[in-house]
This record gives C-alpha cells, sequence and structure tokens, in this order.
C-alpha cells in the first residue's frame, strides 16, 4: 500500500458519472434488494449514498465545499460495506476510493475517529483506555492455553474484550479438532478500524507491530475469528508489504476440519431455523461464502434459510467503517433492518462470523424487541461438539 | 422570483418534519447536478422530501405564493439536464412516495413517484406480470421520472415508448391542485383501466413535460402477462438500407421484437473488444450493419413462428443469420445495467442526445453523428434501438475527459449543432431541450401553444421554468 | 530505453504494414498522432503515402494525442493488449475524432 496519489484518487473518483445505482437498484435477478444501507435507513438525502458522497468528497479536494466536520460528514456517514462496488458499473472502487478520501482528509477534525486511533495506540484496543485484559477470557476453559504454538489464536478485540463466548468456543472448536493453538500475552489490535477511518499512517506503524508480535510467536497459522482482522491481516498488511504466515478465518479452518473428519458435529437440541449473515469483510471483500455455510450444514437438525439479500449482495449489517463509533443510531437502525431481514424468512437466529456483527446486530434486534437471537457459527459448532 | 428565506423553509419544515428537509450547503450541493455530466451544476436553496401527495400540494401552494423556483426530482438519473435545479430554487425530491398498488382484474398497477422499474418489475414478477418497458437505467430512474420524460428501453421495440403504457396519472399543479387523470378522474372507478377518459388526453399532457407543467406524484400503468420465451440472434447486412428495411418488416409482420438495434460494425468491434469478453461473446469479424434482436412471445409456437420468420425476412433482404445470441442476450437478460456497463465501463463523461428517426433515415442521423465527431475531433458513439410504431430512438454520446475543460466545451458546442443538423434530417428530440429549437422558426408555432399552455397551469412560472424547449 | 521503446514500435508497426487490415485502415489517410509517455517522453506518428513513420519528439499540430505509459505502449505493439482494452482500464487515453479512433484499432 504505497502513499496515496492524489491525482489517481481525483481521477478514480472522477469514473463516477453519477448514474445512482449506488443508491437502492432492485435487480432481483442478481440478488440486490437495495444497495445502500446508510441510505435506506437515514433521512435519504443524495449524500446518504455513494454517489452524493463521491460529490462531497471531490468538492473538498477541490476546496469547493470548506474542509469542516459538517461538509465531511456524508464521508464517515458510511460502513464501507462494498455493496455499491459489486453494483457500480464504472471501472473504480468506489467504496475504496471514500476509505481514501478519508485519509487525505484527515486534517478535518473527527473526534470519534481520533480517539479511537489514539486508544489503539496507546492500549492495543479501541474500547478502553487501560490493559486490554484480552486474555482474560482464557481463563474460562477447562484447559490451558500457551503463548507458543504452531497454530496462534488471534481473538481480536471485540471476541477478546466484548464478547468472549466468541473466543471460547473458537478455542473449543479448535481444542475439539485436537489443534495445539497459542493465545498471545498481550494481543496487539489489528488496527483495522484505523485504516477504514483515515488513520492509514497509525495503522501502518501499528501493523509492523503486529507482525512482529506474531513472528516472534513462530506461528505458522494464524486463526481469526473476526471478519475485519481476517480482512485486514491478510489483505491490508499485504499492501502494506508485511509478510505473515497463512491467515485463516475459524470458519474456514473449521470446514476442513469437518470435511477431514476432525470434527464431528452432533445435534444440538431440538431444530434450529437459521439464517447467516455475510459480514462484509469476510464475503465481498475476501471471498468466503461458503465455509460458514458448509459449517452450519454439517451441524444436524440445523436448517438453513438464506435471507432476500445474501453473499455478495448481502445488506451489511451498519457497524463497519466506523459506523458504529461515528453514529450509533445510525448503525442500529440498520441492523434493525438486517433483523426484521431474517424475521421475514421465519429464522429464530441469526448467525454470522464476526464479532463486530454480532455486537451491532444484537443492538439492533434489541432496538426492535425482535425474537431473532444473534449467534455466531462457532457458538453452534461449539455447542454441537458437546 | 423570490428568495427561499428562512420563514419559507420553516413552513416547509412544518409539512414534512425537519428531518426531511435540508439547507445543508453539502447535501444543497449533492443535488446540484445528476446523472447528466457535461452540464453546469446550481446550488438551490432548499431540498425537500415529501412523503405524500398532500405534503406535495402543501409545498407548491407555498412556493406559488412565494415566487419560488421548483425542480421535481427522483430518481436523479435524467441525462440531458432536466432536474438541475435553479440557484435559491427548491428542489422537491419524491423518492419517499413508494407505494404500488396493484389492479389484477384491471390490468393495471399504479406507483407512486418513487417506484423505481427495479422495484416495480420485482413487485409484479410473482404474479406473472410486468410492464414490458425498462429504460436503460431502470434500477435508479422512477417509473414517474421517466413519464416525465418518455423514456423508452428494452421492450419499447415492441410496446414503444413509456407512454404507450401509461393509463394515468396523478399530478399536483404548479398552484397546488391535485389532478387525477385517466379513469380514477372518477373517485368511484375502481382503478386504472383506460387513459382516454373524460375528454382530451390530459394524460398526455404532462408526459414529457420535464416536470414543467407539474408535479407527477402517481403514474397508472398497464400490466401484461410476463413474456417467458426468448429468441435471440444477430443478423449481418451489407448496407444500411437492408438493415433499416429489417427493422420495418419485423414490426410490419409482427414479429414480435422486443429490442432490436443496429449497430454499425466498427463501432460494435471496439464494443465488442471492451467488453466483449465480459458477456460472453464470441470474437467475430463484424459485417458492415448487425441488427442484434431479441423477440418474445407469450407462447412457445408465437416464437418459434416469430423466429423462423426473422430469418426469412432477413436473408429475403441479401443479408445473413450470424446466430450469435450472446450479444441480445446480454441486451436483454442485463437489461437493467448492461447499458449502464457499456456507457460507463469506459472512463468517459458525455453528452447524450436522445432523438427519434425512423428506420428508413437510421443512416442519415449516424451520418450526422459522425460528420459532428469529426469536425469537432470528438469520440462517442452511434447507439439506439428500435422503439413504437416506426421509430427509431437513438442516444449517441459524445466524449469527453472530464479534466480536459477545452474539450467538454467542444462537447457542448458539438451537441447543439448536432441538434440543428439532425432536425433538419427530420429527426425530433426525445426530450425537448432548448437547442433542438432555438431560433428554428417553423417551431415558433407549436412552442407558442406549449408556452400557452404552461403559463395557464403555471401562472407564476415556478415549475423548472426553461427546461421545455425554453418556455 | 528511448532507443529499445522506439526500435520496438518501429518493428511492430513494419509486421503491422505487411497486414491486409493495416493496410486498409490507412490507406489514402494522412495523420499525425503524438503519443505522450507518463515518464515525459514524446513520440510523433505519421501516417502518410499508405504507411506508418515513428519518431521521437513532440507534434504540436497533431490530429490526435494519444497519453499512455511505457508498459501500455509495449503490451500495446506486442499485441498483448488491444486498444479498446487499454481504454477501458484508462491506461490508453486518446483524444481525437471517432473515424480516427476506430482506425487506430486496426493498427493498434
Amino acid at each position: 500500500m504505497g502513499d496515496i496519489d492524489l491525482d489517481v484518487l481525483k481521477e478514480e473518483l472522477l469514473q463516477c458519472r453519477r448514474c445512482g445505482l449506488c443508491r437502492n437498484a432492485v435487480y432481483e435477478a442478481k440478488g440486490f434488494d437495495g444497495v445502500c444501507p446508510v441510505w435506506k435507513n437515514t433521512n435519504g438525502f443524495e449524500t446518504g449514498f455513494m454517489r452524493g458522497k463521491i460529490m462531497v468528497a471531490l468538492a473538498l479536494l477541490d476546496g469547493i465545499l470548506e474542509k469542516t466536520q459538517e461538509n465531511a460528514e456524508a464521508l464517515y456517514t458510511c460502513t464501507l460495506c462494498g455493496n455499491c462496488t459489486q453494483i457500480c458499473p464504472a471501472a473504480f472502487k468506489p467504496s475504496k476510493a471514500i476509505e481514501q478520501v478519508r485519509d487525505v482528509l484527515n486534517e478535518i477534525p473527527n473526534e470519534v475517529r481520533d480517539s479511537i486511533a489514539e486508544k489503539i495506540d496507546a492500549h492495543d484496543n479501541p474500547y478502553l483506555d487501560g490493559k486490554s485484559r484480552k486474555r482474560d477470557w482464557t481463563e474460562a476453559l477447562s484447559f490451558s492455553v500457551p503463548t507458543i504454538a504452531d497454530t496462534l489464536y488471534f481473538a481480536g478485540c471485540t471476541a477478546g474484550m466484548k464478547l468472549p463466548e466468541v473466543a471460547t468456543d473458537s478455542a473449543r472448536v479448535l481444542n475439539a479438532a485436537g489443534v495445539v493453538f497459542a493465545v498471545m500475552e498481550e494481543e496487539p489490535c489489528c488496527g483495522s478500524v484505523m485504516l477504514r477511518t483515515g488513520k492509514r499512517e497509525n495503522a501502518r506503524a501499528n501493523a509492523q507491530r503486529v507482525v512482529d508480535a506474531i513472528v516472534k510467536t513462530g506461528a505458522k497459522r494464524v486463526v481469526v475469528s473476526c471478519a475485519g482482522c481476517l480482512r485486514t491481516l491478510k489483505d491490508d498488511y499485504a499492501q502494506f508489504g508485511l509478510k505473515l504466515p497463512e491467515v485463516v478465518h475459524i470458519v474456514e479452518f473449521a470446514a476442513d476440519l469437518i470435511k477431514d473428519g476432525r470434527l464431528k458435529p452432533k445435534r444440538v437440541q431440538t431444530p434450529m431455523k437459521v439464517t447467516y449473515h455475510d459480514p462484509c469483510h469476510l464475503g465481498r471483500e475476501m471471498g468466503v461464502y461458503d465455509s460458514p455455510r458448509e459449517v452450519l450444514k454439517s451441524i444436524p437438525d440445523i436448517e438453513l434459510v438464506e435471507m432476500e439479500t445474501n453473499r455478495a449482495t448481502a445488506m451489511c449489517c451498519g457497524a463497519g467503517g466506523g459506523l458504529k463509533s461515528y453514529s450509533p443510531e445510525a448503525a442500529k437502525r440498520i441492523a434493525a433492518d438486517r433483523i426484521r431481514s431474517a424475521e421475514k424468512i421465519g429464522a429464530s437466529y441469526i448467525v454470522t462470523s464476526c464479532p463486530f456483527c454480532e455486537l451491532n446486530l444484537e443492538a439492533g434486534s434489541s432496538a426492535i424487541a425482535s425474537r431473532v437471537d444473534v449467534v455466531d457459527v462457532v457458538n453452534l459448532l461449539a455447542q454441537s461438539l458437546q | 422570483m423570490c428568495t427561499l428565506d428562512a420563514g419559507v423553509v420553516r413552513q416547509l419544515a412544518r409539512i414534512v418534519g425537519d428531518e426531511n428537509i435540508s439547507t445543508r450547503k453539502d447535501v444543497l450541493l449533492t443535488y446540484s447536478a445528476s446523472a447528466s455530466t457535461g452540464y453546469d451544476s446550481s446550488m438551490p436553496e432548499a431540498v425537500v422530501r415529501p412523503a405524500t401527495t398532500e405534503e406535495v400540494s402543501k409545498i407548491l401552494k407555498i412556493a406559488n405564493k412565494h415566487r419560488i423556483i421548483v425542480t421535481p426530482r427522483s430518481g436523479g438519473s435524467s441525462l440531458q439536464g432536466e432536474v438541475i435545479p435553479r440557484s435559491g430554487g427548491l428542489v422537491v425530491e419524491l423518492m419517499r412516495m413508494n407505494q404500488i398498488s396493484l389492479y389484477q382484474d384491471l390490468r393495471s398497477v399504479t406507483v407512486g413517484a418513487g417506484v423505481t422499474f427495479g422495484m416495480l418489475d420485482k413487485f409484479l414478477n410473482p404474479f406473472d406480470l410486468w410492464v414490458p418497458v425498462y429504460p436503460e437505467s431502470s434500477l435508479v430512474c422512477t417509473v414517474a421520472g421517466n413519464v416525465a420524460v418518455n423514456g423508452a428501453g428494452p421492450g419499447s421495440s415492441a410496446y414503444g415508448c413509456i407512454a404507450e403504457m401509461v393509463l394515468g396519472v396523478e399530478v399536483v399543479l404548479p398552484t397546488g391542485e391535485v389532478i387525477q387523470t385517466g379513469t380514477e378522474a372518477n373517485p368511484k372507478a375502481p382503478g386504472p383501466f383506460l387513459r382516454y377518459a373524460f375528454g382530451p388526453d390530459m394524460t398526455g399532457l404532462f408526459i414529457g413535460s420535464l416536470g414543467s407543467l407539474g408535479v407527477i406524484t402517481k403514474v397508472s400503468l398497464k400490466t401484461f402477462k410476463r413474456i417467458r420465451n426468448f429468441d435471440y440472434n444477430t443478423y449481418g447486412f451489407e448496407t444500411a438500407e437492408q438493415a433499416e428495411q429489417f427493422l420495418l418488416k419485423l414490426r410490419e409482420n409482427d414479429v414480435h421484437t422486443l429490442f432490436a438495434s443496429i449497430y454499425e460494425g466498427r463501432i460494435l468491434q471496439f464494443f465488442m473488444d471492451m467488453l466483449g469478453e465480459e458477456y460472453g461473446i464470441p470474437k467475430h469479424d463484424w459485417p458492415p450493419f448487425t441488427v442484434s434482436a431479441t423477440i418474445g412471445r407469450v407462447r412457445q409456437d408465437q416464437l418459434a413462428s416469430d423466429a423462423k420468420l426473422a430469418r426469412e425476412i432477413c436473408e429475403a433482404l441479401g443479408g445473413h443469420v450470424i446466430d450469435i445470441a450472446e450479444l441480445p442476450v446480454g441486451e436483454w437478460d442485463d437489461r437493467m445495467r448492461t447499458f449502464a456497463r457499456s456507457s460507463y465501463a469506459h472512463g468517459w463523461h458525455w453528452r447524450i442526445l436522445y432523438h427519434h428517426q425512423t428506420p428508413t433515415n437510421w443512416h442519415k442521423s449516424v451520418e450526422e453523428i459522425w460528420a459532428v465527431m469529426d469536425k469537432y475531433r470528438l469520440l462517442g458513439h452511434t447507439a439506439g434501438f428500435l422503439t413504437d410504431h416506426a421509430s427509431y430512438n437513438f442516444y449517441p454520446h459524445l466524449y469527453f475527459d472530464p479534466a480536459d475543460k477545452p474539450e467538454e466545451e467542444r462537447v457542448r458546442a458539438a451537441h447543439e449543432e448536432l441538434s440543428q443538423r439532425l432536425f433538419q434530417t427530420g429527426a425530433v428530440p426525445f426530450k425537448l431541450a432548448p437547442y433542438w429549437v432555438n431560433g428554428v422558426p417553423e417551431m415558433e408555432t407549436y412552442l407558442a401553444l406549449v408556452a400557452r399552455m404552461k403559463k395557464t397551469l403555471d401562472p407564476n412560472g415556478i415549475m423548472n421554468p426553461g427546461v421545455l424547449g425554453g418556455i | 530505453m528511448t532507443d529499445d521503446l522506439l526500435t520496438l514500435m518501429r518493428e511492430r508497426i513494419a509486421v503491422g504494414l505487411t497486414r491486409q487490415k493495416t493496410m486498409e485502415a490507412i490507406q489514402g489517410w494522412e495523420r499525425t498522432a503524438e503519443l505522450s509517455l507518463k515518464d515525459g517522453r514524446k513520440y510523433t506518428f505519421e501516417v502518410a503515402n499508405n504507411t506508418i513513420t515513428v519518431n521521437d519528439g513532440a507534434a504540436p499540430n497533431a490530429q490526435m494525442r494519444i497519453e499512455s505509459d511505457e508498459d501500455t505502449i509495449r503490451k500495446l505493439f506486442l499485441e498483448q493488449m488491444n486498444a479498446a482494452s487499454a481504454l477501458l482500464t484508462r491506461k490508453l487515453k486518446v483524444k481525437g475524432s471517432a473515424s480516427d479512433l476506430m482506425k487506430i484499432r486496426h493498427i493498434f
């Protein structure tokens, strides 16, 4: 990931001819039922979706709009979900372009963005000041976890601090397959949110620290539970020119372990009707759609039904791109919308493979008092292995 | 005209709610332009997003009272500057009006002004119905907006422009009255089933009016049983005349051609080099003129008969059946996106000059477009499709690099000259932009009539002034 | 490097001139095109007398202007990429009339 060339970025932004497909395209044959979750769930002005955001970006870059927080609001009211990039008929990546604009224009004040970056720089997590205690979840396990092994389980900040059951269940799954794995004493933050919110320089410095820490463990394989960690460690770090051992998501790994017979899921309970929500970082960005579904289908008595939008055209949960911090209300409304999609097909559970999605979907489900429960793939898998 | 001051903004906010009106600079900027590249943008003073016809009516009454210029807008996908607001004016954006009501026994459907063709298509599909005209911007443009410009697209080769599908409209006049045309002018009617009710074709008055005679808040359309049997083929010809006659004969002989286009060999070759692989179109040495055609019928026996006849007509004219189906398959199956793709896959911005030409004059339009492109040293294309009874809807593009201002200026000049040249060939504008009729004495009486109607309906001249032939 | 690219272009033009489609395209055609590379180098193509010549240097009165980079030009001349793909990916920018662009694709 070299420095952003402003001329190239502007040329990219000018690829937007303002056709508007990125707003709310309903293209049944291709699986689109709407595109922009922000436009759909906020006040619906043009600034709510990518066409307007690119106009704002160009105006800020060209000095037509003054570089103020209010004028930059549209740039940050976006999850960078990439659904617009999927349908855009032009030859550029709109969501990537906006991510870069955030970085180029990061002199525009943004307290939320800056405080998250400060926390990560100082405390290796975006949530709390002070020691992150990201290893505390291992105390709930019935087995001990070393700090050095060929396989490193990188729990991530959200699983490690907010949804420890994702971390504990991931660990149980690995243990059940006989995989010896380590967890770092002091796990750093992958820095995904810094990249998405325009703090590339901070992200680059953080990335070097992360790589050094991982390499120090001697691990030959890194397993993650978070879609954001996967994309960042595997894709973004490579663009920084940083080398890591193999990075794989727990659902990919588990799917292979099931195929190899090292994991044998049993019945969980009475039959469950579940739907799978594709996290943007795992699906659209990294192309992982089948593994989580294979895992779910391997668990007896789980009926998997698909929401109207799924796989490459899945509507975003609303958490990503910094939106959950920047505009928690918008993030919650988007999540509630996604929960309604699950309700519509009669699913009792919405299952996903990203703790950050889960956190936000839970908030959305509560907001509308939905009966749809939010769980991780590893929660169900771990249950089926007991 | 008056400025939209804070007092008026407060009145509008009381109608739609604070969250549905904005005077923020960043928001206004995003309404200062549309999909029309190569047009100057212009900042409105406010944008308002009503949810109901009643709200639109209240808004227009206020605008009319204070003489505030109004630009109605829905999808924002129009390409000839139709929804670029006036400085200091009010944009009324209609995307919240997204209701759909189906009248199966009346074979009709009514949609709110915020319903796109993609939304409507999905709604009708489970009923085995469709409205068989798909603008090339179907995923963005609304039915109401398309009716305001009288659009066309795939499907039009058999069914005509969108106008042919319209049974009635609900319109809010510039003075705020709500008018229903067609059968629904009778409040006791079961719904929309006939356009020509209660005297002259009032529905037609608003079709193609470009938002200058009122705000269309609902459109009622005919629905048809969805066609699911298709024949796709390409037909090669050595002369333009053969290709033109082929289109005419398809229509004359009732070959139900949903979409047919004539491509010049060199342009087709160029686009195939760019996008052929993406659409799985085999490499081919395309003849001087290719007709790409999709035939569709409700019944398989009808389709077989039509497909056979099309081949016979082609060969009788001296052409040959190419039998490459992938080109029309891509045009038809991906009709809601493919034209956007081929218009935006390359990096050029462009101005479009929609016009209708009769098929046997197809070559005249092509000659003029090439002449203008060569005179002004511009790139572009000569695309179009068969439409309606005996028309061909051209949508040529004149390309420019957005970073090259002199080139953009040449495109604007070329655009205007092209419209004048095309007028001389007997072509007619798809949308009545001013440059088509500037300084054309033969049009004066016609335009005077349009001006009188405009004055009657919009006495204070608030509705998108100037968009309709400069009136 | 300059001589390398110029030599390549001349060699490939010589090959092209043996092809019927190329000869048909340039038959009776007179044009000057200026190629500008991102690194600042310029070349002038002259089509006249049913042949094509290329020399280094600018052509201020060129009727066609082409902008690209060395890698793309090499690929075009070696037929590893066609002009339309290069245009699509914005590796090639062409300013000139549409008729000229149509002819160019027979030359690249």
